[in-house]
């Protein structure tokens, strides 16, 4: 079927761009370190947890954007993930004592595992929409199986109580040493945006541009595609879990709502879809923007999740490329 | 076990069904004019809900005015939510995917708008019917015989809708090739809205009869639009005749399901057949083409 | 009748057609001939409303068609049999016939227009049950002029219509073309087979890279040594 052809509206220029001051590479990675490393030293507790619950959710958007932005599958069940991890490493260190630190691992094994076993029936599949139906059923069972099984889990009353990470000699993680936990998270958000790096630049990360640009040129260039697709879901997958076992250990309570709800499957992809699909940074400042806008709109109570909605409908027409590319244009 | 209860469980299961071939095939519209999915489609289910406890509960008006009325604006809401966001995405790059996005999007706002105007606790509305017939040892009340009846109604008017009436007509020629439905004086564009629009009244319908049975809240929707999709996956992504199989079959197994499994469980087995049926069959039972 | 005035079309950002201007009289049959890729079907899918220029004017008369919505050009009595048929391929051929009644004035005269094309056509009245889509090449081309005349048009662009037929076959479909002519209907024919087209038509243009290379009367362009090398193969 013939599509109906666009008019030619935005002919490209061919003039340089000017670079403008914040365009320069320099200048944007020292302020992130200010940002990052400087800033938190001085900032109340409350803007701590902010900052902290901003990177767990950076590093969550990242795994997705691995495989949705980087490899083009769309699953809409990313929660899950996030969810497993939480719940596997909670449940490990209140029935069995296990250190967190093992938690961490484990969670995310567990979500890797779940990963693979989701993926087989997901490399099957082309379309975005069977991919995204069958990715929201797999999270709808996880979240239902953790809420059904109130023996284990205590279901909607949730789990109360977790340890937080056990202190490395007198580096403490308890609610009272919040920064340690902020640095805690950075390093592993600044380890995630290592790996996803080596991935990309690697020849997975060639075999994963051609699944995006198309999966027919990919099949004939010999890419295998299963392997690919499984890598990449599996990778995402555990850094999802790993992001959510480290919820569960610094917010220190879980229900399958707060864990397992759509409702961070639509956080995952506003962050994701402001920051830019497909980029390395965008992932963390959509970050910045959702959780601490939705944080500081607090006041205007269940309209901050109208608004986010009414964003998430305006971006993806108006800006579908995200702030990073669309201001940040060297960054990327 | 007593063959009257299994009897009694597979008659709930078609009526519950009926519902679900109801809200599916709204989706399976959508999916065969501008293939893609609607996620926002339990908004209008809940949207629905709403509509008919306000002018039936709060004003008073009798059910079929009330209904009448209600359809008629999700109608519109359906219109609108077209051209406001799924028009300026359509022909774009990134389609396969943008509509998802937006259409979640538009949902969470839809959930929370309406929790905002009408709050969070849950809103009944009284049976339409009273009373209940009783046959072989098997007790329906006359709401749910009310159910079967209009939503056999809704989806063979639907039917002859698109097999027979002019825009009917316009719609499935408008899915199969839009350009030579433009060179036939079909103005494609008229016919993406009305399609939302009529996928609304679909779903609007299924939210009259359904509602007084459950509760309407703001979030009714959700639970229904996953059992939903899962029907139209099932039974095969754009095939008409496969929702409503599929969506019958679904309620009958989840019926009949109880008696073996706590009710709890309901879904996680709908979402098993799901996952099992795209794994092992992506067309779905009755779709023809792999997409 | 219709006048085609400097047209610029692109696909994306690429420039088909570069401005193009023709004109085609009333009660003639003009033919526009090229090579595969010329851009012959972009001015029939200008003309039709599926593009629009980014420049220049397509007039009917003292109407811009390239201003007014595209499903209403065929009210205006323009109809359009496009290249490879594009019939609605899940749909009985009486309801692709009936497609193109499409409009309200013409939708409740449907039965009328529909013996009429019948009486065209009588191999389609025996199908018109039959999927549009496992119809033979032939049969869908007859569907497809049949669903154009549907919509009683007063000038009827055909596409490529010898297209992946059989000698013979073609042979009819011109003949039937010749007759709509004597009818009264405006003829616009893209044809790559530039004999069996020049037979036919009063006027024709030659197309080359979206521009107008050469145009005349019919009968002088045949005699063209240029025409004869480059289309007709002499």
């Amino acid at each position: 079927m013939e599509t109906v052809a666009k008019t030619n509206k935005g002919k490209r220029s061919f003039v340089a761009r000017k670079e403008y001051w914040y365009q320069s590479t320099k200048v944007l990675y020292s302020a992130s370190a200010i940002i990052l490393i400087i800033l938190p030293m001085f900032v109340g507790n409350y803007t701590l947890h902010i900052l902290t619950l901003t990177l767990i959710f950076a590093v969550l958007a990242l795994s997705w954007n691995l495989v949705a932005g980087y490899s083009g599958i769309f699953s809409f069940g990313h929660h899950a993930f996030f969810g497993i991890g939480a719940y596997v490493s909670a449940l490990l260190s209140i029935k069995y004592g296990l250190s967190p630190w093992f938690g961490l691992i484990i969670g995310g094994g567990i979500a890797a595992i779940s990963g693979i076993v989701i993926s087989l029936p997901v490399l099957g599949l082309r379309a975005a929409p069977y991919i995204a139906i069958l990715t929201l059923g797999f999270a709808e069972i996880v979240k239902l199986i953790v809420s059904n099984l109130v023996g284990l889990t205590r279901g909607e009353l949730g789990l109360s109580g977790i340890e937080p990470f056990t202190s490395i000699g007198s580096i403490s993680f308890n609610l009272a040493h919040r920064l340690n936990s902020y640095y805690l998270i950075l390093a592993v958000m600044c380890l995630v945006v290592f790996v996803i790096l080596k991935v990309i630049s690697g020849p997975r990360g060639l075999a994963l541009k051609s699944i995006r640009e198309s999966q027919d040129a990919a099949e004939s260039l010999g890419v295998n595609l299963r392997k690919s697709k499984l890598y990449v879901f599996m990778l995402s997958a555990f850094i999802a879990g790993v992001a959510g076992s480290f919820y569960a250990h610094y917010v220190q309570v879980l229900t399958p709502s707060s864990v397992l709800g759509v409702d961070i499957m639509m956080q995952i992809l506003v962050i994701t879809v402001i920051g830019g699909l497909g980029t390395i940074y965008g992932p963390i400042i959509g970050s910045f923007i959702v959780v601490m806008g939705l944080e500081y709109l607090r006041f205007l109570g269940d309209d901050r999740l109208m608004i986010y909605g009414v964003v998430l409908v305006l971006v993806i027409i108006f800006m579908p490329e995200g702030i990073i590319k669309k201001v940040f244009r060297k960054a990327k | 076990m007593d063959v009257t209860i299994v009897l009694q469980q597979i008659i709930n299961g078609v009526i519950v069904g009926s519902i679900y071939a109801l809200m599916a095939s709204g989706l399976s519209l959508i999916w065969g004019t501008m293939k893609t999915l609607n996620f926002a489609h339990g908004e209008f289910y809940m949207l629905g809900g709403f509509f008919m406890f306000i002018l039936n509960v709060q004003a008073g008006l009798n059910p079929i005015l009330a209904g009448a009325i209600s359809i008629l604006f999700i109608f519109v809401v359906g219109v609108i939510m077209q051209r406001l966001v799924i028009h300026y995405l359509m022909d774009k790059p990134g389609w396969d995917v943008s509509p998802l996005i937006a259409t979640f999007g538009v949902s969470i706002f839809l959930q929370n708008l309406s929790l905002k105007l009408w709050g969070e606790r849950f809103k009944n509305i009284p049976y339409y019917l009273g009373g209940e017939a009783s046959f072989f040892g098997i007790n329906l009340s006359y709401h749910r015989i009310l159910i079967l009846i209009i939503a056999v109604v809704v989806i063979f008017t639907l039917w002859a809708f698109l097999k027979y009436s002019r825009f009917g007509m316009a719609l499935r020629a408008t899915s199969q090739d839009r350009d030579a439905a433009t060179i036939n004086g079909i103005n494609t564009k008229k016919m993406f809205m009305i399609t939302f629009g009529i996928s609304a009244i679909l779903a609007t319908a299924a939210a009259i009869m359904l509602s007084p049975i459950y509760s309407v809240n703001p979030w009714m929707g959700e639970s229904l639009l996953l059992k939903a999709l899962a029907v139209i996956v099932i039974g095969g992504l754009g095939s008409l005749v496969g929702a409503i199989i599929a969506g019958v079959g679904l309620g009958v197994l989840e019926g009949v399901g109880i008696l073996f499994f706590p009710s709890e469980w309901q879904n996680v087995i709908a979402f098993s057949i799901l996952i099992i049926v795209l794994w092992i069959r992506p067309s779905g039972l009755f779709g023809t083409k792999e997409w | 009748m219709l006048s085609v005035f400097e047209i610029d079309v692109f696909y994306g950002e690429v420039q088909v057609i570069h401005g193009l201007s023709i004109e085609i009289k009333k009660g003639t049959t003009t033919a526009l001939l090229g090579s595969n890729g010329a851009g012959k079907s972009t001015v029939l899918r200008t003309l039709s409303g599926i593009l629009r220029p980014e420049k220049g004017q397509v007039l009917l008369g003292n109407n811009r068609l390239d201003k007014i919505e595209p499903s209403t050009i065929v009210t205006k009595g323009i109809a359009h049999v496009p290249e490879g048929r594009r019939l609605f391929s899940q749909m009985s051929v009486e309801e692709n016939l009936i497609m193109g009644a499409f409009e309200k004035k013409l939708w409740a005269n449907r039965k009328d227009n529909l013996q009429y094309i019948y009486d065209l056509f009588p191999r389609l009245k025996e199908r018109r049950m039959q999927e549009a889509g496992t119809l033979s090449g032939g049969e869908q081309q007859m569907v497809a002029i049949g669903r154009a005349l549907m919509s009683k048009p007063k000038m009827l662009m055909l596409d490529e219509p010898s297209l992946g037929l059989a000698p013979k076959i073609v042979e009819s479909i011109f003949e039937l073309i010749q007759d709509l002519n004597k009818e009264g209907i405006t003829i616009l024919l893209v044809e790559q087979n530039a004999q069996i087209a020049l037979e036919i038509s009063d006027y024709s243009y030659v197309l080359e890279n979206g521009r107008i290379a050469l145009e005349g009367k019919a009968e002088n362009l045949m005699d063209n040594i240029y025409v004869k090398q480059a289309y007709l193969g002499l």
